[in-house]
């Protein structure tokens, strides 16, 4: 086990230092190396959507075999898998029973999702100040609604100083996503870092 | 110097060594006098310079006693016993008054003491045959010794041994002496046996020196053995002799000239320096096993017979023996001045002409003249090494100082009698009563009482010097616990011993003192208990009242203490509560069902169904009554723009990567894009989706969008889903053919324009960030616009990429939509079918969020004034 990991982590970090200096070094062969890295990591991805699959489909047979709770919606999972997954293979996305397939079962269940969403917001806000009552829920409300308004079109028009709202919550909400995207790039970067010196090892070894 | 190999164990000696000192053996031939030879007389007197200053003084006062008791006794008569005849009386004295003073503990020296030649037990043997014929006189005392002496024979630790030679020889006595000898191959029997003689002679040259009528029973050869010894411990009889207050002076064993006690000094002074150790030891009681301290008793009983006998001492008799195992001598013991005065007629051996010596100088030995050799010629003999030892004595002297020492070394019990006695008795100091005088440092001062009879106490008399060979002496030598009895008694007629002498007190501790809780009951059981005796022996040695005289609880029982727990009220209060709070948590409570409708429920059911109700008749109704501004947002017009600047037919990137569920939406807004590049530029689309739903989704805009339609004409391919993320990002701006082979194009380069449609800003960041890389790097993606379709939902997100113009142009949400196909004329206008319903369902939301807010606020306050009122 002890091997395993060393080698495990050898390989981490030379892949990632590989793939890293493949977007300052252009000489060869890091450009090729990093494609062919980069090429194993789709594959691998693509391997690891085949594997959850086929582990979603494993549990859901068990569940049918072992006659649980719930083993008919599970065996029905497992046969629409089997169905679509055969349609999509042999006939592709652009047959009308794939395209049905999918306007008729997922389109709808996820947009239902969402609308039940839209009713839940609402209730949440409703029930707000039943919770809560300070300060930031004042303030969450209040700038929920003034977007709203904001963008809600009405018979006569654009709301008045929807320009202003707009604005002001269109510099506010940059402002937020900005400093978002900078955490999330130093925090990315860190990680990064943790992981090519592997004091971090997801892949394991730890 | 020459070292001499030991034959024995080997080991490398001095030469002047006659024996070994590791393993005590004769290391030259000639020092081992053998059956028949002539000892070799050998003077230690001149060695008495060496010995420490108290045993100088001790001998000196040695020598002032013995001559005051030997005149004091020279006209009492003496008291002779009615002894059987018997030939061997005087030899079982001679051993019979070695042996009784041995203890115990002397009877234990090991092998070093047995250390000793076959010569000294062949001269002895034969001395003894020759004397044994002529000692009738003492017959009857000689029974009872040689009766006695076969009973301490029974003794396992006797120390007598003999040479297996000796008891083929040997008459009955001898035999029985036999008997408790050690293996016939040690031989270090001699020395051993040499001990026992000299702590007997120490007591019995006491009590001869108060007893002058015995002068036959003294031999006077004593000087003569000790000088004959061919052993270096037969040398320090000497000194010992000394000790017992006579001293020999060297000359004595000069005239005959057949000794040559002078001619062989350098045995005699080589073999001192061990002695002195080795008697050093003894005294300090360490190591009393050292033979070198048994040849001097019998060197004493010759001081003491010469003291006794003046100028008669002259007798052959006493040089018949060279060895102090000699019991021969103990045949004059009996004998008057007169017999022994008459019977040097008799043929002298060899072994007698030896000692004639002495007997050409009596005056010599006398205790007076029997100093020590100056030092003058002392400084000319001694070696160096002998010397250095002169200088400084090893030991504390004997006196005052000594006994102090001896006091400091827990001697307390013991002590008080000897020092009660030495200055009364000092003849008994010097006899075997005064050993402990003698040797003051030894650890065992308890053992002293084992040499110190009851009767031996009171002053020497006649009777004590009979009482010393009677068949009486070694009855306590056979039970030495007399002693010690004697000890015990007399500790109990003593008061008990203060703390500070033997025991120091000291603070018990708490715990120790905790450990006695029966004090509380004692002193409660009576007045005995403080009155008790403090305990002598054991661990509460020193500790009185420890112990109940009578048994605990026999009279009064300790204070029944209530085993129930004294609490306050509080603190049951507290206990009833905790009591409560765990019984409440352990039972079980019972479920409260649910109502079956409550007015969450039904606010649910209600939102929802006016919301369903509200936005179904809008899209039922179709209205378009609500205007849709013509402004463009500045992300949506760079957008427009670089849609205008795609060069015709070129082929364009379109990313679907958004979920099903807000398809409707995403269809929008990629329907308002698309619609305008394919009616204006009619681009090749390439459909690539990074997620799994994707293709699916873009088959279906296509259809909703309605450019998958002949009029339009658009050619575009699907291909399908890339995975990997970030990576598969990656992988596909580097090689599109070698991440998705459906792909038509070599580099991606080659598009004219990438549209990302996306309700997800970490899938568009992705886009961006890994398209914006190669941007930096390769100037041909310069050019190619990046334009981005997102939900209402992460446009404030992918803002910041469009404010860094990484994002040529964005559309984002419906009201976008709406107005980017109301500026550009777009058919069918899926955004403005959609407009009218959303500025409804806007409104309605906002009017159930004020509504809902407001009562619930008010729903809140209510029971806060309920309670209050």
């Amino acid at each position: 086990m002890r091997i395993v990991a060393i080698l495990s982590a050898i390989a981490a970090i030379s892949a990632g230092v590989i793939v890293l200096l493949g977007y300052f070094v252009s000489t060869s062969p890091v450009p090729a190396l990093r494609l062919l890295l980069t090429d194993w990591a789709i594959m691998i991805a693509g391997m690891a959507v085949l594997v959850g699959i086929y582990n979603l489909a494993a549990v859901q047979m068990e569940k049918v075999r072992s006659r649980q709770k719930g083993g008919v919606y599970g065996a029905l999972l497992v046969l629409s898998l089997i169905v679509t997954f055969g349609f999509g293979l042999l006939l592709g996305p652009q047959d009308p029973l794939m395209r049905l397939a999918v306007e008729a079962i997922i389109l709808p269940v996820e947009a239902a999702l969402m609308a039940i969403l839209a009713v839940t917001l609402i209730y949440a806000s409703i029930r707000l100040f039943q919770r809560r009552k300070d300060v930031t829920s004042v303030l969450f409300l209040v700038a929920a609604l003034l977007f709203m308004l904001a963008m809600m079109p009405t018979p006569f028009g654009p709301v008045p100083g929807d320009w202003f709202i707009l604005l002001v919550e269109g510099a506010v909400a940059e402002g937020g996503a900005r400093g978002l995207l900078i955490g999330i790039a130093l925090g990315t970067l860190l990680t990064g870092l943790r992981v090519l010196f592997g004091m971090d090892r997801p892949y394991g070894g730890s | 110097m020459a070292d001499i190999r030991c034959p024995s164990c080997g080991k490398n000696n001095p030469d002047f060594l006659d024996h070994c000192q590791f393993c005590q053996s004769p290391l030259k031939p000639e020092s081992i006098l053998r059956a028949g030879e002539t000892p070799t007389k050998k003077h230690t007197g001149e060695l008495e310079p060496v010995l420490p200053e108290w045993l100088r003084d001790l001998r000196q006062q040695a020598r002032q006693s013995a001559e005051e008791e030997a005149v004091q006794q020279a006209a009492r008569p003496k008291e002779q016993k009615d002894e059987p005849p018997d030939l061997l009386a005087g030899l079982a004295s001679q051993a019979g008054a070695e042996d009784d003073e041995i203890p115990d503990w002397l009877a234990s020296i090991g092998p070093t003491a047995k250390a000793a030649s076959e010569t000294p037990v062949e001269e002895n043997r034969q001395s003894l045959m020759e004397d044994s014929e002529d000692q009738s006189e003492e017959q009857e005392e000689k029974d009872e010794l040689s009766a006695w002496l076969s009973e301490a024979s029974q003794e396992p630790s006797e120390p007598f041994t003999l040479e297996p030679g000796v008891f083929q020889d040997d008459p009955d006595w001898m035999s029985n002496l036999g008997s408790t000898t050690g293996s016939p191959g040690e031989p270090s029997a001699p020395k051993e046996e040499e001990d026992l003689s000299w702590l007997h002679n120490l007591e019995a040259s006491a009590k001869q020196s108060a007893e002058p009528a015995e002068p036959g029973r003294d031999t006077s050869r004593t000087p003569g053995s000790a000088s004959t010894q061919p052993f270096s411990e037969e040398q320090d009889l000497g000194w010992l002799n000394n000790l017992g207050g006579l001293s020999e002076p060297a000359a004595p064993f000069d005239p005959s000239g057949r000794v040559p006690a002078q001619d062989q000094p350098a045995p005699a002074e080589s073999s001192a320096p061990q002695d002195d150790l080795s008697w050093l030891e003894n005294l300090g009681g360490t190591e009393p096993l050292q033979p070198p301290q048994s040849p001097p008793p019998a060197e004493d009983l010759s001081w003491l017979n010469n003291l006794a006998g003046t100028s008669k001492l002259s007798q052959p008799q006493p040089e018949k023996s060279s060895s102090p195992e000699d019991p021969g001598w103990l045949n004059t013991l009996g004998r008057t001045p007169e017999s022994l005065q008459d019977e040097p007629a008799q043929p002298l051996s060899d072994t007698e002409s030896m000692f004639d010596a002495p007997d050409s100088s009596s005056e010599i030995f006398s205790p007076r003249r029997t100093a020590p050799l100056g030092e003058e010629a002392l400084d000319e003999s001694l070696p160096d090494w002998l010397k250095s030892a002169t200088e400084k004595p090893s030991m504390p002297p004997l006196g005052a100082e000594g006994l102090d020492w001896l006091a400091s070394h827990d001697l307390d019990r013991d002590q008080p009698s000897l020092t009660q006695e030495s200055p009364t008795s000092p003849p008994q100091d010097i006899s075997g009563e005064g050993e402990p005088a003698t040797s003051p440092p030894s650890d065992q001062p308890q053992e002293i009482p084992v040499f110190v009879p009851p009767s031996e106490t009171t002053p020497a008399s006649d009777q004590d010097v009979d009482s010393l060979f009677s068949m009486d002496m070694p009855d306590w030598l056979s039970s030495p616990e007399a002693g010690t009895g004697e000890d015990s008694t007399r500790e109990a007629e003593t008061p008990p011993v203060e703390s500070g002498d033997s025991l120091a007190p000291v603070e018990l501790p708490s715990w120790v003192q905790a450990m006695r809780p029966v004090e509380a009951v004692l002193s409660e059981t009576g007045p005995g208990a403080a009155e008790q005796a403090p305990e002598k022996e054991g661990p509460l040695a020193g500790l009185g009242g420890v112990i109940p005289l009578l048994p605990i609880g026999s009279t009064r029982r300790p204070k029944a203490l209530s085993l129930t727990l004294q609490t306050t009220d509080e603190q049951r209060t507290g206990a009833a509560i905790l009591e409560e709070i765990l019984t409440s948590e352990t039972s079980p409570r019972p479920l409260v069902a649910p109502a079956s409708v409550s007015s969450q429920n039904i606010l649910r059911w209600t939102l929802a169904g006016v919301v369903l109700l509200v936005l179904g008749l809008m899209i039922g109704l179709r209205s378009q009554r609500m205007p849709v501004s013509s402004a463009l947002p500045v992300e949506a017009g760079a957008a427009s723009n670089a849609i205008a600047n795609i060069a015709e037919g070129a082929p364009v990137l379109v990313i679907v990567d958004y979920e099903p569920a807000r398809a409707a939406e995403m269809e929008v807004l990629g329907g308002a894009l698309l619609n305008t590049m394919v009616s204006s530029r009619r681009p090749t689309l390439s459909f690539l989706s990074t997620s799994p739903n994707g293709p699916a989704l873009a088959e279906r805009l296509m259809v909703n969008t309605q450019l998958n339609n002949g009029s339009q004409g658009v050619q575009y391919s699907n291909l399908g889903y890339l995975p990997g993320g970030s990576a598969g990002v990656l992988a596909f701006i580097e090689s599109p053919q070698t991440a998705v082979p459906a792909a038509r194009i070599e580099s991606f380069s080659q598009y004219a324009a990438v549209i990302v449609l996306t309700d997800h800003a970490e899938s568009g960041r992705a886009w961006v960030e890994q398209l914006e890389a190669r941007r930096q790097t390769d100037l041909a993606f310069a050019n190619q616009p990046m334009l981005v379709a997102a939900s209402a939902q992460a446009g404030p997100l992918l803002q910041p990429y469009v404010s860094s113009r990484q994002v040529t142009g964005m559309i984002s949400g419906l009201p976008d939509a709406a107005r980017y196909e109301a500026v550009n004329n777009i058919s069918p206008g899926i955004a403005r079918s959609y407009w009218d319903a959303f500025g409804v369902g806007l409104l309605l939301a906002i009017v159930l969020i004020v509504f809902g807010s407001l009562w619930s606020l008010l729903m809140s306050i209510r029971p806060r004034r309920a309670g209050t009122e």
